[in-house]
């Protein structure tokens, strides 16, 4: 693999490990309190405390740093996937629609008035499930799933929904707040049961990898993907879903966070080559890690206030995409 | 639209690997295929030729069971493709698209490796250094792909088809984008690839390739067979005449055939010239002078004599003596009866031998009818009878050479006699 | 003129030899075109005189409105006050057509006393009952000013911040707005005052004044000198979020005896860290109602067991209209907060 050095080359998967776990050390050590690296091996190893420091850990800023890690995770992964399958460096995993369909789902459980633990996760999901589906049978035809197809209606679909939503909030009215702040992308006040749900994802995470040689060859078309062997409808279709899913899991705990899903794809590819065998490994770290990062920088920046940390995503995100663009190598 | 020339009835089941039975294919709309037929016996080298638009990468794509046929089907080995999944097919079957893209960073080797997707995991990396070293190109394997030069690239698309280790090949146009070297070489690995067991099924443009390197040849014409079976009988300048409308010449040279080509004569006839040439003198204006619309006939010329040669393979009204021999009575008798129906007789600047002496009568005798008789001055430069042909050349027209005369004869009609 | 002999199109129109045949603005004849041409000009000359004029009435009619808004009448001014926007602003007389943009503004009005007077509303204000059955004008970010025009107020009261560019558009109309909208109990009296000179109800606007004040001075002798207590005011629960500097509730939790967590985080409304909340731990824990916000549900969320307001049962949840809104009834609202902080200073009372 001839991209970056030799050294890198054979470590990079160690390397990315080491980077996963400090990062994790990292976010669950900082906060509005420090604890230092010892006491958060204590508390992990330790199981819940009793003592102010250890509840915090344990019930706050535990499930929080882990939700960043998951929802990091599940964003990057979605992001290598869609950008794999339509051979596209702009996409990123809000293309099919399935963040607006999540947003109808939050909606409609604000407006109606329903407790927002575990209502509004639970009806974002089915939201964005039915997005899912829609999107897809439109791009279907005799067999045969047209991704173009799909992306369109996709986008159609979330200028549709964005339209309901807002006529919704003005009945709302003074609940457009509870959505908005539901939207904007944001780990704070999430605990164990986000996590909970979030753990849907782990399985479905796992799934490309198992066709990493498959979205290798797709790269090079459709058609040719079929003259090699490759039941190309099949493969499109399970990591189209796969995809949808994990967005759909992400922005029902989060809201919608963006940058994550456009950008941790296209640095994994500068460091480890276009094999998606290595690029879906280190997209599923890095996007980790990064997450839990900007969270932590979310939390501590303008403490005791935070920052939503869709703020702190675009910051960093939207410059170094430009960069990466401009830059001389292939996407 | 057959021309008659379907030289290899559908074959007996046990022969044929690949059966291409009455299939008919559209895109919505536009009609590509209808009624194509033909048979592939194991180990045969396939040439595809026909026009633009005549379905030939259309006919491939259905071979491959990547479009299906409105009617008829495509068997190998009795079975049709389309029962056959995808990875399944690909293991019996591959193609070597007409164009590839691929703008990522992966070495050749990594994409010759893709080949081997439809054999599972084992061994993948061997098998397809294998396949880079069979086409001597194992040179390549650690270089980007999207940095080699377009020969190296189709070699290396060749090698990931070859990583399938199918039973048949297709190829779609494979060296169109390639020099003239580059074209060679890729042919003689299709070559001792075909030798070693692989059926081979290409699709040309360059119909001299393909005469070259297929043994049966395909030629379609707006989307059905005009023509299926040996190369060198498809390939005639009839059959190339019938079906792209240009005049073509089959002309052999140390042992290879090759055919050049000229767009159709015009029809309206412009008049008759007859030569009188030899070695190689009047080739030029056969080809010339039957472009521009005149009927030609030639005489004496020995058989063999490369005016000879050239004017059987242009179907012309020769007067041809044995070779080797002095002009025989009888054949200057049909030379005179030819030279009398031209409008021009013409004595080119052959060589005058006492083998063709008798062929300056002809042109005393235009003379003396009253036809414009012309002939290239400095004939005695190119005696060699021993001084017998410069005799009485009155009335013949002098032309400093043949450029002069072909340069007058084209550029205006006759002047009527 | 010639008349090509034959010319179908000519002979279905019918012409005489006279006149030029017109097809499709084609001319068949030489000599006519000077003619046609001279026609394309007098046509030209005359749509433009048109769009001049038709600019220029345009223009009068425009010119004219604005002059409109150049001077108020030259009668010297009755009433002169000053609002919070630092606009100072003048009135003929007492407002008989009032016009109330938000629902703190709607409530002063009424409670001085000038209900009756009160011909438009936002979407929001549903205090006092009457309120709600009054002309809406639209919602709070977009007043729909042609409503408001058609209800001929002659006094206008508007909050500041989002409102700002309605209020700015219906001063260019030259329709009196009057900003009102203050941030501390100080504020709300002084402008009650203000809005008693407008509406001429001066009367009735310092007794209600004086018994407001009267409120906020029993509330301060009840809880005088006893201990500042820590207070965390939530105002939404997921983010988090509570009040920090310049709010009312900021306010109001200070002159009940208490200090806001929340004026570390920023101004207005920022969000807080739940583990510094945790690690603060303030002494009481009031949040706005809503939905997420029962004091049981609220006791049960993560970590929240570690609060010592939590333990100690001294979590309170208070109506939001009774702190947001910079009103007369925030007094009730400052009373409600002493008495979450001082249960024991307010027993026996209502």
């Amino acid at each position: 693999m001839p991209t970056g050095s030799p050294w890198t080359r054979r470590v990079w998967l160690s390397l990315a490990v080491v980077f996963l776990v400090l990062s994790l050390f990292l976010c669950l050590a900082l906060g509005s309190t420090s604890i230092s690296f010892g006491r958060v091996w204590d508390y992990l190893v330790g199981g819940a405390a009793d003592d102010p420091a250890g509840v915090i850990f344990w019930q706050l800023r535990l499930p929080r740093v882990l939700l960043a890690f998951i929802v990091g995770a599940c964003l990057a992964t979605a992001g290598t996937i869609l950008q794999g399958l339509l051979l596209n460096p702009l996409t990123d995993p809000y293309v099919t629609g399935v963040s607006s369909g999540a947003a109808l789902g939050a909606t409609i459980g604000i407006v109606v008035g329903l407790p927002a633990v575990p209502w509004l996760s639970l009806l974002a999901l089915l939201g964005g499930g039915l997005a899912l589906l829609l999107v897809y049978a439109l791009g279907q035809r005799r067999g045969h799933l047209n991704i173009y197809v799909l992306l369109l209606a996709g986008v159609t679909l979330s200028q549709l929904l964005s339209a309901v939503i807002s006529v919704l909030m003005v009945k709302a009215g003074e609940d457009l707040h509870a959505l908005l702040y539901w939207i904007m992308g944001s780990f704070s006040a999430r605990g164990w049961l986000e996590v909970e749900i979030a753990l849907f994802a782990l399985p479905l995470l796992a799934v490309p990898l198992f066709f990493a040689r498959e979205l290798d060859i797709l790269l090079q078309g459709e058609q040719r993907a079929l003259e090699l062997g490759v039941d190309v409808e099949r493969v499109k279709k399970i990591l189209l879903v796969t995809a949808a899913a994990l967005t759909a899991v992400a922005v029902s705990v989060s809201g919608i966070i963006g940058f994550v899903g456009l950008v941790i794809p296209h640095l994994a590819r500068l460091v480890v080559g276009p094999r998606h065998r290595k690029v879906l490994a280190l997209s599923l770290v890095l996007g980790a890690a990064i997450m839990g990062l900007s969270d932590l920088a979310a939390r501590v920046a303008v403490a005791p206030s935070e920052l939503p940390v869709g703020i702190v995503t675009t910051f960093f995100g939207a410059p170094l995409f430009v960069y990466l663009l401009r830059s001389r190598r292939r996407l | 639209m057959t021309s008659g020339l379907a030289i290899r009835p559908p074959d007996a089941a046990g022969e044929a690997q690949l059966v291409v039975d009455e299939v008919t294919f559209s895109y919505p709309e536009h009609p590509v295929l209808h009624g194509v037929s033909f048979a592939v016996r194991h180990g045969d080298f396939v040439g595809v030729v026909g026009p633009n638009g005549s379905g030939k990468s259309t006919l491939l794509r259905v071979i491959d069971g990547l479009l299906r046929p409105e009617h008829g089907a495509v068997l190998l080995d009795g079975r049709a493709v389309l029962n056959h999944a995808r990875r399944d097919l690909a293991r019996r079957v591959a193609l070597v698209p007409q164009q590839f893209s691929l703008d990522f960073d992966f070495t050749a080797l990594e994409v010759v490796e893709m080949g081997r997707y439809c054999r599972g995991e084992g061994g993948a990396r061997a098998s397809a250094r294998r396949a880079l070293r069979t086409l001597g190109v194992e040179h390549l394997a650690e270089r980007l792909f999207p940095r080699l030069s377009g020969g190296e690239r189709q070699m290396v698309v060749l090698a990931q088809a070859l990583a399938q280790q199918p039973e048949v090949l297709l190829l779609d146009e494979p060296v169109s984008a390639l020099d003239v070297a580059h074209q060679l070489q890729f042919f003689d690995c299709l070559e001792r690839l075909n030798r070693g067991g692989l059926t081979v099924v290409c699709v040309l443009h360059d119909l001299n390739l393909a005469l070259q390197y297929c043994r049966s040849l395909l030629m379609l014409a707006d989307g059905g067979v005009a023509a299926w079976g040996p190369a060198d009988e498809v390939l005639s300048p009839r059959v190339i005449g019938d079906v792209y409308g240009v005049s073509a010449h089959l002309h052999r040279h140390a042992g290879q055939a090759y055919l050049t080509f000229s767009p159709r004569p015009r029809p309206e006839r412009r008049g008759r010239v007859h030569l009188l040439c030899g070695a190689g003198t009047g080739s030029l204006f056969m080809r010339r002078l039957t472009e521009a619309g005149y009927a030609v006939s030639a005489g004496v010329v020995n058989a063999l004599d490369t005016d000879e040669v050239t004017g059987r393979e242009m179907g012309l009204p020769m007067a041809v003596e044995a070779a080797f021999c002095a002009i025989s009575d009888e054949v200057h008798e049909e030379n005179a009866a030819l030279a009398a129906a031209a409008d021009v007789v013409i004595l080119t600047d052959v060589p005058i031998g006492p083998g063709n002496l008798r062929n300056l009568e002809i042109l005393r005798a235009a003379v003396a009818r009253g036809t414009p008789a012309w002939m290239v001055a400095g004939l005695a430069q190119r005696d060699f009878s021993g001084g017998s042909a410069g005799v009485e050349l009155a009335g013949v027209r002098q032309f400093p050479d043949g450029a002069a005369m072909l340069d007058e004869l084209c550029r205006r009609p006759l002047p009527p006699h | 003129m010639r008349m090509r002999s034959g010319d179908p199109r000519e002979m279905r129109a019918g012409r005489s030899t006279g006149e030029a045949v017109r097809t499709s603005g084609v001319q068949y004849s030489g000599r006519s075109r000077g003619a046609a041409l001279r026609r394309v000009r007098i046509w030209g000359a005359t749509v433009a005189a048109m769009l001049v004029l038709v600019a220029a009435l345009l223009a009068a009619v425009g010119c004219g409105t604005n002059q409109k808004a150049t001077t108020p009448s030259a009668s010297p001014a009755r009433i002169a006050v000053t609002d919070d926007a630092g606009r100072a602003f003048t009135l003929q007389k007492p407002a008989t057509r009032i016009v109330s943009l938000a629902p703190a503004q709607t409530e002063m009005v009424y409670a001085v006393g000038a209900g009756d007077r009160v011909v438009g509303v936002s979407d929001f204000c549903d205090y006092p009952q009457d309120a709600k059955d009054v002309d809406k004008v639209g919602d709070f970010a977009n007043p729909n000013v042609e409503k408001i025009i058609s209800l001929k107020p002659d006094l206008v009261l508007a909050a500041s911040g989002v409102q700002s560019d309605a209020a700015a558009r219906l001063d260019e109309l030259n329709v009196p707005v009057v900003v009102l909208d203050p941030a501390t109990l100080d504020g709300v009296f002084e402008d009650l005052e203000k809005l008693g000179l407008l509406v001429g109800e001066q009367a009735k606007a310092k007794a209600l004044v004086d018994s407001l004040h009267a409120v906020a001075k029993d509330v301060e002798t009840r809880i005088s000198g006893r201990q500042r207590l820590k207070v965390f005011f939530e105002i939404y629960s997921k983010p988090l979020m509570t009040a920090g500097k310049g709010t009312l509730i900021e306010d109001l939790v200070r002159r009940a005896g208490g200090a806001n967590i929340g004026s570390s985080a920023g101004v207005g409304y920022p969000e807080f860290s739940q583990e510094v909340l945790i690690t603060e731990d303030p002494d009481v824990y009031i949040a706005v109602a809503g939905a997420q916000a029962e004091p049981g549900d609220i006791a049960k969320r993560p970590a929240y067991n570690q609060l010592t307001a939590v333990k100690e049962g001294r979590v309170f949840v208070i109506e939001d209209n009774l702190v947001v809104r910079s009103g007369p009834r925030a007094l009730q609202g400052l009373r409600q907060i002493a008495a979450f902080l001082h249960p024991d200073a307010f027993e026996g009372s209502e």
